[in-house]
């Protein structure tokens, strides 16, 4: 059964109430540095620093608040989409090792993301 | 043992008509983990087993500690709720990176033993990351 067909079903399993392990690649970081300095609204700027706070949570907590995405073909992985409103995220959950990757540019909401 | 399940049944009765069964059932078992190991650091005769050890008032203010840590998030999923990703976000999602940009940026991480949200937050001009 595919990530995608089982979607909210996993099998309930025992196992230890820690957060998963959340790692950023530099990529991520840099370009959202980037996207963060090259907003012009000072307060959409902070909007967009909150929202990655609790975006940040929510993936070490509960990833599962997004929705899948693809299968992969790498160990049966999942990519998952999650949105924050402004902020979008793509990431990838390893339910075994209970990691979660942010690997891909977090972006801001498309609507938001296009010129006026 | 029997407590323990209707516990954690009961748990996740609460919880099953939002997230769905299994993974209601998953959520429920992480809750009475976190449980047990707020039992085990009460009970500990080194800890908070230890005697002399007020262990009411100590289980009174890890709840308070819950209450006010769960007053925060509340406040802060209020501000900005996550919604639902509609067809139009999947599709323009997928079209954004293929997979094997995908499973480069898993390795990537992997290889490099990825970064913190710390260090995504040092990345920021600072007047931005103040609490």
């Amino acid at each position: 059964m595919t990530c995608l067909r089982r979607s909210r079903r996993i099998l309930p399993v025992i196992e230890p109430a820690v957060p998963y392990h959340l790692s950023y690649s530099p990529r991520v970081i840099q370009a959202f540095a980037t996207l963060v300095t090259g907003i012009t609204d000072p307060n959409l700027q902070k909007q967009v620093v909150v929202a990655a706070k609790d975006m940040d949570y929510r993936l070490r907590t509960y990833p599962q608040f997004g929705e899948p995405l693809r299968d992969l073909s790498l160990e049966g992985l999942c990519q998952w989409i999650g949105a924050v409103p402004p902020l979008v995220v793509q990431y990838v959950i390893d339910e075994v090792r209970r990691q979660v990757f942010v690997g891909l540019p977090i972006s801001l909401m498309p609507r938001l993301a296009e010129p006026d | 043992m029997k407590e323990d399940i209707a516990m954690s049944q009961t748990i996740d009765a609460l919880l099953e008509p939002n997230l769905g069964q299994p993974l209601s059932t998953k959520v429920a078992n992480d809750l009475d983990a976190l449980c047990e190991t707020i039992a085990g650091i009460v009970a500990m005769p080194e800890l908070g087993g230890k005697p002399g050890v007020d262990q009411k008032l100590l289980l009174q203010l890890i709840h308070e500690r819950i209450a006010k840590h769960q007053a925060k998030l509340e406040a802060m999923h209020r501000q900005y709720p996550a919604r639902p990703v509609d067809p139009a976000l999947r599709e323009w999602a997928l079209q954004q990176f293929s997979e094997e940009e995908v499973i480069a940026s898993i390795k990537e991480i992997r290889e490099t033993g990825g970064l913190t949200f710390d260090d995504l937050l040092a990345a920021l001009p600072p007047h931005l990351t103040r609490d």
